[in-house]
């Protein structure tokens, strides 16, 4: 396979897709899980699929349809969740279905030859175009840069929201922002992995991380890292037995979270008996 | 007497419900202020609204020294996420951030060391390195109030300081409260009525509207007059102990 990389471009682009895709990934992975995110980025990460949709009928970039209804989701979310407080589950499961039932619409719509909507669903990191590498690259910068240089002021927002509001800062813009974040990096992961397996992605490698340090920035570290073995191990995999990338990197993911789950459990267990 | 927060005509409602109807308080600068009251009666809906966390109608004015008073707050460590991935230094720094914007900030060597004398001062010395998930319910209160003093307010808040925390600490924690009562101002929501008695030089009844503002040495009359106000919902166990309290001190 390393032959394969020199020779061949759309491997080196899904190589630099999937380590950038990492980065983020183990950043907002962190964040979410700590800030119980994760189904909210699955609404947010779903609703988009109406804007893939849109695009195709009205014949412009899908992506940028996908941006517009995930940035719509999450301003929608947040502000109910700013709102009404409880509901907020219910109001993800709306947008959610809302989202994927436009998508079908639109694209039933479409005139002529339905196009192929499994490389945003399912996602397909051999696909990767140059300009996909530019898209994720300003995502990557966006996001490392907005959550490094303001790094203390997320950690004391995610750890008491209304302390860090008593100490004058703007929760109520980082609520948004965090949310906007989130709609960003679903867009760049859709055309990588495909916008159901995008939580997956998001969680698998922040919750292994996890499991093995109780340090913020470590943690984070760590996510990234694990995020590149496994989209590096995921990608020769599916290249070797020539099976699906994206759900074969999910799948060494959440094996390896499982794993990794079952050592701690067994371990602590052993310690507390001794 | 220098009134520090002076509270007048405060309504809050979620919905349709009103947690707090028309309430006027002045608390004067050096107070200790105790507010007790049922559950669901609007204790921590006060507090928030102090803090401006919610919206509310009426006026809240907090007069420092110079323009608005500094306030801090110590949240019910129950609600707090406890397994969050940070350390006792980091928590307790939150008191030295920055308002707003502020790009590339890092704490001061001076605000570290400022941190460190607060932790020694709240019992906490050698704990700054240990992640919170490693400590106990009171270590974690302790924790909270040291952040909150760290951030120099001129009143403070505290919500159910000793809930679920043991005997031992909770009297730890009350001394510290005694102790930080002498430059700030203090306002505790408990449900702990023998700190209510030992410490507290005023109480605030609670429940919905002010039903009570004075002296925390309960006579008859006016548990009496509690029991005829909704107050009497608190239990009448703990109303109880107040009173015969009160009584073995008349003795």
């Amino acid at each position: 396979m390393i032959e394969a990389l020199f020779d061949y471009k759309f491997l080196q682009y899904a190589f630099i897709a999937s380590l950038l895709t990492s980065i983020i990934c183990g950043i907002i992975g962190v964040i979410i899980i700590e800030k119980k995110l994760v189904m909210m980025s699955g609404g947010i990460a779903h609703t988009s699929y109406g804007g893939v949709g849109l695009g195709y009928l009205l014949g412009f970039e899908p992506i940028l349809g996908a941006f517009a209804f995930s940035i719509l989701a999450a301003f929608g979310i947040g502000y109910i969740k700013r709102k009404g407080g409880t509901k907020t589950d219910v109001v993800i499961g709306l947008f959610w279905s809302l989202g994927m039932a436009l998508g079908i619409l639109f694209i039933a719509l479409t005139p002529g030859y339905p196009p192929d909507l499994s490389s945003y669903l399912f996602g397909n990191i051999l696909s990767v175009l140059s300009s996909d590498i530019i898209l994720i690259s300003i995502v990557t910068l966006i996001v490392v840069f907005s959550i490094l240089i303001f790094f203390n002021d997320w950690k004391s927002y995610l750890f008491d929201d209304e302390f860090a509001f008593i100490m004058g800062k703007k929760t109520a813009f980082m609520d948004y922002f965090l949310l906007v974040l989130v709609a960003l990096t679903v867009v760049a992961l859709i055309k990588v992995v495909g916008i159901i397996l995008v939580i997956a992605l998001l969680t698998a490698p922040a919750a292994s991380a996890a499991l093995l340090t109780n340090k913020f920035k470590n943690r984070i570290i760590l996510s990234i890292i694990f995020g590149i073995i496994f989209s590096f191990f995921g990608l020769w995999l599916s290249y070797e037995i020539n099976i699906a990338s994206g759900a074969t990197i999910v799948i060494l993911s959440v094996l390896c979270y499982i794993i990794l789950f079952i050592i701690q459990s067994v371990n602590k267990k052993i310690k507390g008996k001794n | 007497m220098t009134p520090q927060l002076i509270i007048t005509n405060l309504s809050v409602n979620y919905g349709n419900i009103d947690a707090l109807t028309d309430i006027n308080l002045t608390i004067n600068k050096g107070e200790y202020l105790g507010i007790i009251g049922p559950n669901g009666g609007g204790k921590s809906t006060l507090l928030k609204a102090i803090l401006g966390l919610i919206p509310y109608q009426g006026k809240i004015e907090k007069i420092g020294e110079n323009n608005t008073a500094r306030i801090s707050y110590v949240p019910q460590y129950t609600t707090m996420d406890r397994k969050f991935p940070i350390s006792v230094l980091e928590v307790v720094l939150c008191g030295k951030l920055k308002s707003g914007f502020a790009p590339f900030f890092k704490y001061s060597n001076a605000d570290i060391q400022n941190t460190l004398n607060i932790l020694e001062k709240v019992g906490l010395k050698g704990y700054e390195n240990r992640q919170i998930s490693n400590l106990s319910g009171g270590e974690f209160q302790k924790m909270l109030i040291a952040r909150a003093i760290v951030s120099n307010p001129e009143i403070l808040l505290l919500d159910e300081p000793t809930a679920n925390i043991d005997k031992n600490a909770c009297s730890n924690i009350y001394q510290l409260i005694n102790d930080l009562n002498k430059n700030i101002t203090i306002i505790l929501v408990t449900h702990d009525l023998f700190a209510v008695s030992e410490n507290i030089k005023k109480i605030a009844c609670l429940n919905r509207t002010m039903v009570y503002h004075g002296e925390p040495k309960l006579n008859e009359e006016i548990i009496d007059k509690l029991y005829g106000c909704p107050v009497d919902l608190i239990a009448h166990g703990i109303a109880h102990r107040v009173l015969s309290n009160h009584k073995e001190l008349q003795k």
